[in-house]
């Protein structure tokens, strides 16, 4: 169960996942994506992005694909593409819910 | 070619104070002193020119002395460069940049690094108690002796190691899960903790371990110091004073009294009472009063030196045990003890840390004579003069 070991995903976590599902990506690639995404509003420094990077391989949500010099590059697996699913559907859960009572 | 200047310097603060130790190399960096290279002790300097440059620690996630390959590349796209490892405890890396991007910047994630070196330290811990669990098992169920007879695996220097490392690694592995759990929490790490108003309680550790790491040397049941500080000693050879049932001349005429050395022996003891019974120094007296066969009279004396006065009790008291001695009164040693068989007679005599044991075959009553061995027995002899 993909879940148990991201019972909810840092918002970090959650824009490397997205970074992923636009190409196969290098470090460096993913935090240029993150930036210009969130306009500079969210920056991710090499020792967070190694950290979820290697409990990612580590579950088995992306998976090592090129190695050039000191750079590498990954791609996500499918149960990195449902794990993203489902924290979109939990997220879109959640703004559905504050929407309910208060106007935004 | 000029020599580098090297300069060693000790940490200034204790490990979980990573902004203090952070900054106390920058500091070092801005005086000319650049890190190149860290042993478990020690930070190796040399000297340069005045830099600006940072330095992080990264709670390690690889095995010792294996280099973080992967780590390291990434960490090189962004500018930071591996320096070394503290204890395989920190990684260090460097930045040259005068503004260079934080390592961390989600303390969720950096808890997750710091659950890594928490679950190793919890190893750690776990593999110190096993032995330690296992120490003290043996001690109760595998000898029925307690304090003559020791286990092999209580070795002086695992009974030493052992207590030492285990208190250390708690210590450790809770100070990890402390900075791990305030992660968890959301709470950044400290910033700038001043590693100079530190450097005070550092000292004090320091001086508690070394005062832990020799306190085996002072304890009553270890007192290790003892047994490497002999007291001043008289020869072996002078304990031919008058002994009971035989004058200074008849040792002196006897061609067949002749003086034995068992010779140096140790007993290694248990976690919980590990060095009661050390017969470093031991000696005897074996001489046939009269020379006639089987049936001569004999009298042997063999004196054990214990480690420390504390352990005469126990130790004569599994002696008397094993020879099926009873304890007898006396005005002249703290325990003694007597036993009869097949015409021996048999004398335990204790008093501070020396035990005498006495074996007497022959017409006279051992009991009788029992303040002739008070002399022996306060005297400190060098078995060293005792020709082999």
């Amino acid at each position: 169960m993909p879940k148990k070991a991201f019972d909810s995903l840092s918002e970090s976590m959650f824009y490397i996942l997205m970074a992923f599902q636009q190409a196969q990506m290098c470090g460096t690639e993913i935090v240029q994506f993150i930036q210009e995404r969130t306009a500079g509003r969210l920056s991710l420094g090499p020792g967070t992005l190694y950290t979820i990077l290697a409990k990612f391989e580590e579950e088995g949500i992306i998976d090592e694909t090129e190695i050039d010099g000191r750079k590498r590059t990954y791609r996500i697996t499918q149960k990195g593409i449902d794990l993203y699913q489902e924290e979109l559907q939990r997220l879109a859960q959640c703004l559905a819910d504050a929407k309910k009572g208060v106007p935004l | 070619m000029k020599k580098e200047k090297t300069v060693l310097r000790l940490l200034p603060a204790n490990l979980h104070h990573i902004s203090a130790i952070e900054h106390w190399l920058w500091d070092m960096a801005r005086e000319g002193l650049i890190l190149k290279k860290i042993s478990p002790w020690f930070f190796t300097f040399t000297r340069d020119i005045p830099r600006n440059w940072t330095y992080r620690l990264e709670p390690t996630e690889h095995d010792p002395f294996v280099i973080p390959e992967k780590q390291n590349d990434l960490y090189k796209e962004f500018g930071w460069t591996h320096v070394g490892e503290i204890r395989n405890f920190y990684d260090v890396y460097l930045s040259k940049e005068e503004h260079p991007a934080e390592l961390h910047t989600d303390t969720v994630s950096q808890a997750l690094s710091f659950s890594r070196l928490c679950a190793r330290k919890k190893k750690e811990l776990f593999a110190c108690l096993g032995l330690c669990v296992f120490i003290i098992f043996s001690s109760f169920f595998f000898f029925s002796y307690s304090v003559l007879d020791g286990s092999l695996a209580t070795s002086p220097f695992l009974l030493v190691i052992l207590p030492f490392a285990g208190g250390y690694t708690l210590w450790e592995y809770l100070c990890v899960k402390k900075l791990k759990n305030r992660l968890e929490a959301g709470i950044p790490l400290p910033k700038d903790e001043d590693y100079k108003s530190l450097k005070r309680g550092k000292r004090i550790t320091r001086v508690l371990y070394i005062l832990l790491a020799f306190s085996p040397m002072f304890m009553p049941t270890w007192d290790l110091y003892r047994i490497y500080t002999a007291p001043d000693a008289v020869a072996f050879s002078e304990i031919a004073m008058p002994l009971p049932f035989l004058s200074l001349d008849e040792i002196e005429d006897a061609q067949s009294f002749t003086l034995t050395d068992s010779g140096v022996s140790a007993k290694s003891g248990t976690l919980l009472a590990p060095r009661q019974y050390h017969m470093w120094q031991s000696g005897a007296f074996k001489g046939s009063m009269t020379n006639y066969g089987h049936n001569s009279s004999y009298l042997s004396v063999d004196y054990y030196q214990l480690a420390s006065p504390p352990l005469l009790q126990p130790t004569l008291g599994d002696l008397a045990k094993k020879r099926d001695a009873m304890p007898i009164e006396n005005d002249f040693f703290e325990a003694a003890y007597f036993s009869q068989a097949d015409n021996v007679s048999r004398l335990l005599l204790g008093k501070n840390q020396v035990i005498l044991e006495i074996r007497y075959h022959g017409e006279q009553d051992l009991l009788q004579s029992l303040e002739a061995f008070s002399t022996i027995i306060e005297t400190t002899y060098d078995f060293s003069q005792i020709p082999t």
